[in-house]
């Protein structure tokens, strides 16, 4: 294929523009731009311009050990999902469950994050869980987990529409206005958001589907193991512990 | 902003057109989920041929009130053009659908939230077209008709009205055009008008091709409409030449 594969201020673009494929050897003085999509709290978003929220602070601690600079751009998920695939971006640390489906298209880090699907509603809704699903719209972000798991639910004919949004705050919004029933989503970001909704939004049931957020990279990047390295030596040395204490108010259950 | 220079890169050792092809071009994706892209292509001419109904209705109002002398009538007309025209239809759209909700208003159906936007927003361009139409028309055709004993409304009614009809009948069909391909806007409050459908597919299949299908199928549908819109134009041009 025809890589005009955008230059995210990536190694191969030095002065002379002519170490492509390089890149292992020796310290960088490029950032690597990683992909996040920045619309997703507590894991990434923007505060005072600037991205914040757990996966930037882990993402942050791993390239430091790493030695990497690195440096973060926005990209809406689904075009995250399918850039990893045609090869667009060097990393992304997006909130990204490792699946079989996704580690044909492109590769992951080990596992850093442990995350359970949810069931989302007005807090006066009838819905309890997702048995009561039959004549509900349930409201997806576009190539999410979540949508997979709803558009299942829909083929089995327990979930009467499923309508996708190309951000996770464009389907909270239609939530609260009643435009739909329900929305399945990551629990972490759902229970973020049932949190400040002043009661209005509950979480009704916690659908465990054992998922494992993971970094994500181009099939065989030469980063995958210096940063799977740098990945183990935070969840060793507390720092990892810290990071998920400072954004979810309680140690973690278990470390992936 | 990141403006970094050079702002990409080309790899020819990459180029694979093998790649190329069952990335972009792969028919097994597109046949298997050839229903959804053909549902999604009933909705979005449906979308397209109702808001021009629509938008086409509202926007003739709306040009006969614009040319009204009486500025309680004229000024009311200006300003919902002006709205409609000088903001982005995808802002519109979205504050239609996600902002309407405080005002204790609620869409059952998405589809007729993105419909009446659509229609919306075409209505102020419809009306523009009409206007100038209208305008376009002799000033003595209405004062023939005024003198003959038909009122302002008769006039413009059954003589000013029809001959400026013919003369906006290209414009329109352009303005169609832009309207079915502004449907795909609609994508982003989760209506699966073909866009939409086609991404959904993408996300489902990691692969592109139902997203050149619906290129394509735009194309189809649009290009015959642009070659129409410039016969139709020629032949008026010679007419009134």
């Amino acid at each position: 294929m025809l890589a005009l594969t955008a230059a995210f201020a990536a190694a191969c673009s030095g002065g002379g523009g002519s170490d492509q494929g390089g890149g292992n050897g020796g310290e960088e003085t490029e950032p690597i731009t990683v992909a996040s999509d920045i619309a997703y709290p507590p894991f990434e978003f923007n505060q005072d311009g600037e991205p914040t929220g757990f996966d930037i602070d882990l993402m942050n601690a791993v390239a430091e050990r790493a030695g990497l600079e690195v440096e973060y751009q926005n990209v809406n998920f689904n075009a995250l999902i399918q850039g990893l695939g045609t090869g667009q971006f060097e990393m992304a640390i997006s909130a990204t469950t490792i699946t079989p489906e996704r580690d044909e298209q492109f590769d992951f880090s080990e596992p850093y994050f442990n995350a359970d699907q949810s069931l989302m509603v007005q807090s006066n809704s009838d819905i309890q869980n997702t048995g009561d699903l039959g004549e509900a719209t349930v409201g997806v972000q576009l190539g999410t987990t979540g949508a997979d798991e709803a558009t299942q639910l829909e083929e089995e004919g327990d979930v009467a529409d499923v309508r996708t949004f190309n951000t996770i705050t464009d389907a909270f919004n239609a939530l609260e206005n009643g435009q739909v029933d329900a929305i399945i989503n990551d629990f972490p970001v759902s229970a973020d958001r049932a949190s400040q909704s002043g009661g209005a939004l509950d979480i009704v049931q916690n659908i465990p589907t054992g998922e494992q957020y993971g970094i994500a990279f181009p099939t065989d990047s030469e980063l995958i193991p210096r940063v799977n390295e740098a990945l183990a030596e935070v969840k060793e040395d507390g720092t990892y512990e810290e990071i998920y204490v400072k954004w979810f108010d309680e140690e973690p259950e278990r470390i992936p | 902003m990141q403006l970094e220079w050079p702002p990409f890169t080309i790899n020819p050792e990459d180029f694979s057109p093998g790649k190329l092809v069952s990335t972009y071009l792969d028919v097994g994706v597109v046949a298997s989920e050839w229903d959804v892209i053909l549902q999604g292509v009933l909705v979005t001419i449906s979308l397209a041929l109702l808001a021009e109904v629509f938008g086409g209705l509202l926007g003739l109002f709306l040009a006969l009130l614009k040319i009204s002398r009486s500025p309680v009538l004229r000024l009311p007309a200006q300003l919902y053009i002006d709205v409609f025209r000088g903001t982005p239809l995808l802002v519109q759209i979205t504050i239609i659908y996600f902002s309407v909700a405080p005002v204790g208003f609620r869409w059952e159906s998405l589809f007729f939230a993105g419909l009446a936007a659509l229609s919306l927003n075409s209505a102020a361009y419809v009306a523009e077209i009409f206007r100038s139409g209208i305008q376009s028309i002799d000033k003595g055709q209405m004062e023939a008709g005024r003198a003959s004993g038909l009122t302002y409304a008769q006039t413009m009614r059954h003589i000013i009205v029809p001959q400026a009809f013919r003369r906006t009948i290209p414009p329109l069909t352009n303005e169609f055009v832009m309207l079915i391909k502004d449907t795909s806007l609609v994508s982003v409050i989760g209506l699966v008008e073909l866009l939409r459908a086609a991404q959904e597919i993408q996300s489902q299949t990691f692969n592109s091709s139902a997203l050149t299908a619906a290129a394509l199928i735009y194309l189809m549908i649009c290009l015959p409409l642009i070659y129409l819109t410039n016969a139709l134009e020629r032949r008026l041009n010679r007419r009134t030449a």
